[in-house]
């Protein structure tokens, strides 16, 4: 697995280039001039001044092209910390900690053929990762989902980078009907082959996706998320319980151990 | 500017009086290299007990306004992890090494301390007397003046390092316990630790931390802080960590002039991974205006 060394860790600031609708999420593109080097599912620690919140908001990094320093950050506006942000306006300065936490297996890890599989703004940081996966060669077979059309994420970008995109909605709206993980089983026979699953999105999806990879006899990673307050494996809040507890351990830190575990790696609640 | 920051806090000489406090800054190396450990005068060591404790469900923490609620539950790997992995590394680092230390019982105190005793690595021993007594029903030690009398003595009898005591505020009058540890042998004390405090989800009706209750942190707290170490001050003559919700260098010389001689940071490292080095760096301008540091000037 691909893991931040403490060189890795930056705090810098960086100009909101675009900010646009994406459905009902934010799209934000920041220029970085920092010399960053994130991998797919590492996230930041984003600060934006005037907020009436205290601690900044872990977001995941939905894309970045490095040729040209632009960092996207997909944000669902969900409370007033995620609000405040996905509000900056293109020319303000934001605060980032980061690339935190350990991202993403490698595209050599994940084989030549990964199945992506996300849930509503769960699909951000899957963009980054298809985006890495089609450069190496083996773009991803993708499945996204969401209750809406209008809270699909990343859909564009994902079917630039994805071999197929399947969309699902809850109500019809776009693509087949149901939920993601109920649409996939009916797309079985086209899963032959699979190398892989990574997945993004509630702990329902990611326990569907725990159902498929062990049906499809491959490994699957999950991108979790907890309430964080460091972000770096400091004050041990993010607490995620581990499958398999031992030694006087039971946790494991969603920040530093995470966001990315493999899912038998976890107890998925 | 080469200003000497330095600072006696009983018997530690502190290269600056700002201090990483326990449970906020893990073994020292997590915030790499944005706040290496020697920015600070003295790291103090995530709370450490006899044997690994597991910690809490989570959620574990939630947001509040100026501040955070914590229910960790003192999750660590054991003092013997700490004296093998942490300690070597943390003794390469120019600062001083204090260890908070935690247990269910007297005994688990003094286990821990006695493990540590011989280690060069450790300046000194912060009691955390918040954990609940497992003999004395669950109540938290530091609400007794009698537990925390016989939780000092005992740890005294099997340790030659600096003992300070870090007190909780959730007491109806913190003097009574800060003399009660100054009799009973403490070096120092170290307040506060955090308010008990708590917060419920109304969409779902259910309090929000697994643990129902936890401790509050973060500015919130800060003038209850340092109204706690003005009064241990004129309470007692121990030299005095003052911690909680410390943001600025300001926040810092407030507590010195409160009484403190040596002052913690820990939630505002989160808020923004700058303020310690930044404290630091304004301290010097700070430092410039006395002849010596200001301790307990807001008493004359």
């Amino acid at each position: 697995m691909s893991s931040a060394t403490d060189a890795d860790l930056h705090l810098f600031e960086a100009r909101v280039a675009h900010n646009a609708p994406e459905g009902t999420a934010r799209r934000l593109t920041l220029a970085v001039d920092e010399p960053i080097d994130p991998n797919p599912g590492q996230f930041l620690q984003v600060g934006r001044s005037g907020s009436e919140t205290y601690l900044k908001r872990p977001l995941s990094i939905s894309d970045w092209d490095a040729a040209r320093g632009l960092l996207e950050l997909l944000i669902l506006p969900v409370g007033r910390g995620t609000r405040h942000i996905a509000s900056a306006r293109p020319g303000e300065m934001l605060t980032l900690l980061g690339p935190l936490g350990r991202g993403f297996p490698s595209p050599d890890e994940l084989g030549a053929a990964p199945l992506l599989v996300g849930g509503g703004i769960g699909s951000a940081p899957l963009v980054f990762l298809a985006r890495r996966l089609a450069a190496s060669g083996n773009p991803p077979t993708t499945f996204i989902g969401a209750s809406d059309g209008q809270r699909l994420a990343g859909e564009k970008s994902l079917a630039g980078c994805s071999r197929r995109l399947v969309l699902a909605t809850e109500d019809g709206s776009r693509g087949e009907i149901g939920m993601v993980t109920s649409v996939i089983w009916e797309h079985l026979d086209g899963l032959e082959g699979i190398t892989s699953i990574a997945a993004c999105g509630p702990a329902g999806l990611l326990e569907a996706v725990k159902i498929l990879s062990d049906r499809l006899g491959v490994p699957a990673f999950g991108s979790f998320e907890e309430r964080m307050a460091c972000g770096v494996g400091a004050c041990l809040g993010c607490a995620i319980p581990m499958a398999k507890p031992g030694d006087g351990k039971k946790y494991l830190r969603v920040c530093a151990d995470g966001p990315v575990f493999a899912l038998e790696e976890v107890a998925i609640s | 500017m080469k200003t000497d920051l330095s600072i006696r806090f009983g018997e530690l000489e502190l290269a600056n009086p700002l201090v990483a406090v326990s449970g906020t800054f893990g073994y020292g190396f997590d915030y790499e290299p944005i706040i290496p450990p020697e920015t600070f005068g003295a790291v103090v060591v995530k709370g450490t007990s006899l044997e690994p404790w597991p910690g809490n469900a989570p959620p574990r923490i939630v947001e509040t306004p100026s501040g955070m609620l914590n229910a960790i539950g003192l999750e660590n790997p054991g003092v013997d992890v700490l004296i093998e992995e942490y300690l070597p590394r943390l003794a390469e680092r120019d600062t001083k090494v204090i260890v908070n230390v935690v247990g269910r019982t007297v005994d688990g105190y003094v286990g821990v301390a006695e493990k540590l005793d011989q280690r060069p690595e450790v300046h000194a021993l912060e009691l955390n007397v918040s954990c609940p007594n497992v003999d004395a029903g669950g109540m938290s030690f530091g609400t007794s003046p009698e537990a925390v009398a016989e939780l000092i003595g005992a740890t005294r009898r099997v340790t030659q390092k600096p003992l300070i005591v870090k007190l909780t505020p959730n007491v109806t009058d913190i003097t009574v316990v800060a003399r009660a540890a100054e009799e009973a042998g403490a070096d120092a004390l170290s307040l506060i630790n955090t308010l008990l405090g708590m917060a419920i989800d109304t969409e779902t009706g259910r309090p929000i931390l697994a643990n129902v209750v936890g401790g509050l942190s973060g500015p919130a707290i800060r003038p209850v802080a340092l109204r706690c170490v003005y009064q241990a001050r004129a309470a007692t003559n121990l030299p005095i960590m003052g911690l909680g919700g410390v943001s600025s260098a300001e926040d810092v010389v407030a507590f010195i002039m409160a009484g403190a001689s040596a002052v913690g940071i820990g939630t505002a490292m989160f808020a923004d991974p700058r303020t310690p080095g930044r404290i630091v760096e304004e301290l010097k301008e700070y430092r410039s205006r006395y002849d010596e540091w200001p301790i307990g000037r807001a008493h004359q």
